[in-house]
């Protein structure tokens, strides 16, 4: 039941765009289209489930056995950091056409500070392996569901008749702020 | 997308093309050294040539984003799936195995991912190689020499 819970809080309640404001650079920059929104989405869940992981075993099996907690932020830097070095080496080789099109887009992944926000606050709530795991994968999701609303919202606004001053990153952020209140109607859902 | 260069150097089907900026919209990013070098704002681009363009031409340049999209689903989404799947089998199997619950879901996970990452080096290297490159669509203006 706990895991249930931590799932739909990490989605809805206790969205990292919505409700932390953390990821806010990709959820901005890359919400223009819905397909690339959603790529951005699954490879933000995909990097937030294994850093969730890997910044568990780095906390458990060697910080605080040891008790090197202080060396927290600065070991979750360096795995978010390989991890996303490590995916890049990938698509550099198995698809170098797409790893020349990716330009800025991994980099983007890398200074998610969602993604440090994600680490840090397992280690925070002191998470179990299993919640963990559950805690990066549905805070993946929870980005997903914010950035591809926004890429649908944004789709429309392109057609839409907006005031010149407001056109481009003004309304985009009145429109997170608009979708951010109508998060906050899921407070409550588990208590 | 399509964006406007200048063919530089040509092996066989492709061409490296210079492109002022990688797309219009990247003139203003403060982020634009990451992509397309830190001291000039001009970037070198491997592009498929079909139109036989030679070093010097003005050639305009589709750069094919729904594909770059796709591939990007289907490889990072092939990965977390099968993130998920190595973890969960990992713990499934965990009281076969004379480890721990979580190093099981571990070695799950890193079985999982290893197995994911030769089907997508595979697939990718097989069947989408070529596709995914831009594509000169039009030879705007003729370089000097050539006609």
């Amino acid at each position: 039941m706990e895991l249930v819970a931590i799932f739909i809080s990490a989605i809805l309640i206790n969205n990292f765009v919505l409700y932390y404001f953390l990821g806010i650079c990709p959820f901005l920059g890359v919400s223009k289209k819905i397909d690339s929104a959603f790529s951005m989405g699954l490879a933000v869940t995909f990097v937030m489930t294994i850093t969730a992981v890997v910044s568990w075993v780095i906390n458990h099996w060697i910080l605080i056995p040891h008790e090197l907690d202080y060396l927290k932020i600065v070991s979750f830097i360096l795995v978010i950091a390989s991890l996303v070095q490590l995916v890049e080496m990938f698509i550099r080789k198995i698809s170098p056409p797409l790893y020349q099109a990716l330009g800025i887009y991994l980099p983007l992944i890398t200074t998610n500070c969602a993604i440090m926000g994600l680490a840090l606050l397992a280690a925070l709530r002191d998470y179990g392996f299993a919640e963990t795991v559950i805690f990066g994968f549905a805070s993946g999701l929870g980005f997903t569901l914010a950035i591809i609303i926004m890429a649908g919202i944004r789709e429309q606004l392109d057609l839409a008749d907006v005031p010149e001053p407001l056109k481009g990153p003004a309304i985009a952020l009145i429109v997170a702020g608009i979708m951010a209140l109508a998060f906050m109607g899921f407070v409550g859902m588990i208590k | 997308m399509r964006d406007k260069g200048i063919v530089v150097t040509t092996e066989e089907d492709m061409a490296q093309v210079e492109v002022q900026c990688f797309i219009e919209s990247c003139q203003n990013c403060s982020a634009k050294s990451l992509c397309i070098g830190q001291n000039q704002s001009k970037g070198l681009l491997t592009v498929r040539n079909p139109l036989r363009a030679y070093p010097g031409d003005e050639v305009e340049i589709e750069i094919p984003d729904t594909k770059y999209s796709r591939a990007l689903i289907l490889l990072f989404g092939s990965l977390l799936v099968a993130s998920l799947l190595g973890i969960a089998l990992g713990s499934l199997l965990s009281p076969l195995l004379p480890f721990t619950s979580s190093v099981s879901s571990l070695l799950g996970l890193l079985f999982a991912l290893i197995i994911a990452g030769i089907v997508l080096f595979r697939y990718f290297r097989a069947k989408n190689k070529a596709s995914l490159y831009p594509v000169i669509i039009n030879i705007m203006k003729k370089g000097e020499g050539q006609g």
